[in-house]
């Protein structure tokens, strides 16, 4: 196996900074994997007695990855696509949407707000590196470091893999933790 | 009990320096873990609740003992200890051997514990200044720094799971 096949995989011996964007991109490839090729009924499935989807998951994450990037690390406007209004009714929004949008438009909103958000904090991390503060501040005034921004994502995105498994599993038995060798995400532009 | 938050035993700092930054994070994730197994009996903890997936929170409970002990000692420190809920013939023995029995659960939430005291103790004394340095892993080599990320990740997916599990044995969600 070469990395060439698993892409994601982290560096085995780097330092802080690889480590941490490794342990995020791989596992963003995780969940990517885990809620991908799925039509829209697969994207709709919930189980046992919960209400959260995989689409909602993919939105979600999507939301999270363009927020972390702009509105916590810079203080910048969430941007395009998003209306911040989308929420003024239910707080929920992005994770019940989601049961209305075609599966090719989820899965791209959210391979945008990856590259968005990887190329935002690329250039912070040019500009100040892991201790350089972040907009993002405690109620007491305390600003985050962008390390504790990265750190936050690589929690988030634990966590909602793990959901993602045991929906996964639901929908259609896929299970596993980490992609296999060779595995790219499906467009479903294609 | 669930909390309220002036009682939340985990902490949200800003900590600085890599280590407490790592430590942190774990500790917080043992104590999700914890919280979300509070107030269950055993059929609850045993419970599939969340079929197909044979998981259960005491299933959970079961496999971070052998999580802590692996990276932690046999990893991390190369001892040779047995790997807790480990059989040679059932591989998943921490999941399958979760049964609904009051002595079962006592003694996966000893298990957990013991192994996270003996983890402390090893980061107590370990100097932040040797996170770049190397243990054998399989046929290669990996840095401390990477074990306690990949540490991080692995408790995070897995507080994911117990979210799911606890919201279809009563609906508790959150935390």
């Amino acid at each position: 196996m070469t990395s060439d096949d698993t892409p994601w995989e982290p560096p085995r011996a780097g330092d802080e900074l690889a480590h941490l964007l490794g342990a995020l991109d791989r596992l963003r490839a995780t969940f990517r994997w885990k809620a991908d090729a799925l039509d829209a009924a697969g994207l709709r499935t919930t189980t046992a007695a919960s209400r959260l989807t995989l689409g909602g998951l993919v939105k979600h994450l999507a939301l999270v990855e363009d927020f972390k990037s702009t509105v916590s690390l810079s203080g910048a406007p969430l941007g395009e696509p998003w209306d911040p209004h989308a929420w003024d009714d239910d707080e929920d929004w992005e994770f019940n949407s989601a049961a209305d949008d075609a599966p090719a438009a989820l899965y791209a909103l959210y391979d945008g707000a990856v590259q968005r958000s990887r190329a935002r904090f690329a250039s912070a991390l040019r500009d100040g590196g892991l201790d350089a503060l972040a907009h993002s501040s405690s109620a007491e005034g305390e600003h985050a470091s962008v390390r504790r921004l990265l750190f936050d994502l690589v929690e988030e995105y634990g966590r909602h893999t793990g959901h993602a498994d045991l929906i996964r599993e639901a929908v259609d038995g896929r299970t596993g933790e980490d992609p296999p060798a060779g595995w790219r995400p499906t467009s479903w532009h294609l | 009990m669930w909390t309220t938050p002036d009682q939340d035993p985990r902490t949200f700092g800003n900590p600085e320096g890599e280590l407490a930054n790592y430590r942190e994070y774990l500790d917080n994730y043992r104590l999700t873990i914890g919280l979300k197994c509070e107030g269950l009996d055993a059929e609850q903890l045993a419970r599939r609740s969340v079929p197909p997936s044979t998981m259960s929170l005491l299933g959970l409970l079961r496999h971070l003992a052998g999580v802590e002990n692996s990276w932690f000692q046999r990893v991390l420190q190369g001892l040779d200890q047995p790997l807790p809920y480990r059989r040679e013939d059932d591989r998943d023995w921490d999941w399958n051997g979760a049964v609904a029995d009051d002595a079962v659960v006592e003694e996966a939430r000893a298990s957990w514990q013991a192994e996270i005291a003996k983890a402390d103790g090893w980061l107590d004394s370990f100097d932040e200044a040797e996170l770049g340095s190397t243990v054998p892993l399989g046929d290669g080599t990996v840095s401390v720094r990477d074990v306690l990320v990949h540490l991080i990740e692995e408790y995070a997916r897995h507080a994911g799971h117990a979210d799911l599990l606890r919201e279809c044995i009563d609906g508790r969600t959150g935390q």
